[in-house]
């Protein structure tokens, strides 16, 4: 019975599994988190991806949709919802922060955990994300490296068009635009993008 | 910034008319610009009459296959040249379906025949299409971050509801002294009240009741 049950909450549109969501459903608030921690990442990943902590904002994320859940009035508008929580996190908290590197203070004492183990203190690595996935193939690392030249305004236009498949009017709303600006920011990104790629296309 | 493109496509024109652009990429640039450009399409038709001349001079066979260049451009009339520009700014919008209807009517007829733009078209939507999976392909492999994300909310909502109910608790007590406050000034009040009057005379000395509360008569 769970498993059925699994099943038809992974295959339900999302606005139906909100609606259950809001009825007090753990497990298909559960199925909501699930079905969209990759494309949250994802997002968040192509709008800065020099960040080292991509996993905790993808967290908090999916922490703010559960805990306003209930808020969302209209369950149609989830995506545009989710977007919005996304894009407010990475304005609103990512960019005010000036980008320091994190410190290790060398003054911090020891504790004697540390001292029954290991007496050298190591400096975490920031540079790798474990979960960040090699693209194999050259293509791939090509329209990566695009993606990732892009203006930020034309990339993350390309993201919600092409990643989170929002609307025009939409993505206006989102980045606070007019329907206008969205329609040439996209074309040039396109554009741009397929420069990059062209060799591939033939 | 036109002069400049003039000036590079003119010294290509010479290539373009013996068809010897090999570069599908740069032999659509030449194209457009010839639609649009009055001057350099004068240039290349002048260009061919040349070759007709030179031709005819040599006794050689009027135009033969040795021509690859594409003369549709030569043909085309203003509107559909005017068309071209209009159009490829529309292309993004036509294959994202966010055209107004009387536009995408416009471009879809355009399309048809302009085989230039159609190319554009066929080429960018192919780069959406590229760039929609190599979305698709990105792992996020970070394990129970569900889990995790709904014991973070129900610890949120145990300490929210701690906080209503020493909200509520405060509350209450603020409330009750209140209201006990009030009403042991309201007596007093009206103790005083009633002394001062002295419709009561033979009940209380006014003296006697300064005496017991300095300083609340009224």
């Amino acid at each position: 019975m769970e498993k059925k049950q699994k099943d038809q909450y992974y295959s339900m549109p999302f606005p139906d599994l909100v609606r259950l969501c809001q009825q007090d459903d753990q497990f298909a608030l559960d199925i909501l988190i699930k079905r969209n921690e990759k494309i949250v990442y994802n997002t968040l990943y192509h709008l800065d991806p020099n960040r080292p902590d991509l996993s905790d904002l993808t967290q908090e994320v999916l922490f703010r949709m559960a805990r306003s859940i209930k808020k969302l009035r209209n369950p149609d508008t989830f995506k545009y919802w989710l977007n919005q929580i996304i894009t407010n996190l990475f304005y609103d908290e990512l960019r005010r922060k000036t980008r320091r590197l994190p410190t290790v203070s060398i003054d911090e004492p020891i504790s004697e955990q540390d001292y029954a183990s290991v007496v050298t203190r190591e400096i975490p690595d920031i540079g790798q994300i474990p979960e960040e996935s090699i693209l194999g193939s050259e293509l791939d690392e090509k329209i990566k490296e695009a993606i990732q030249k892009l203006p930020e305004q034309f990339r993350i236009v390309i993201v919600l068009r092409e990643l989170q498949g929002l609307s025009y009017d939409e993505i206006a709303k989102i980045t606070k635009t007019s329907i206008g600006t969205v329609k040439s920011r996209l074309a040039r990104a396109r554009n741009k993008l397929q420069e990059h790629i062209r060799p591939y296309l033939q | 910034m036109e002069d400049h493109i003039c000036e590079e496509i003119k010294a290509l024109i010479p290539d373009f008319h013996d068809g010897e652009i090999k570069d599908k990429e740069l032999y659509d640039k030449i194209s457009r610009h010839l639609k649009v450009c009055k001057d350099c399409r004068a240039e290349l038709e002048q260009l061919i009459e040349l070759s007709k001349i030179v031709k005819k001079y040599f006794n050689v066979e009027e135009i033969d296959n040795s021509y690859k260049y594409n003369t549709e451009f030569l043909m085309y009339n203003p509107d559909e040249i005017q068309y071209c520009n209009n159009v490829r700014d529309k292309i993004s919008a036509y294959i994202d379906n966010e055209l107004l209807e009387q536009d995408r009517l416009i471009v879809e007829k355009h399309l048809k025949n302009c085989k230039i733009c159609y190319r554009d078209y066929e080429n960018l939507k192919l780069t959406s299409q590229i760039v929609q999976k190599y979305f698709d392909k990105i792992n996020f492999s970070e394990a129970n971050v569900s889990s995790r994300v709904i014991e973070r909310l129900n610890k949120y909502k145990t300490e929210r509801i701690a906080i209503s109910i020493a909200v509520a608790t405060v509350l209450g007590v603020a409330l009750f002294h209140f209201i006990f406050i009030s009403n042991f000034k309201f007596e007093l009040n009206d103790k005083s009240f009633k002394t001062k009057t002295g419709q009561q005379s033979n009940e209380q000395n006014p003296e006697e009741t300064e005496k017991i509360l300095p300083g609340l008569s009224f």
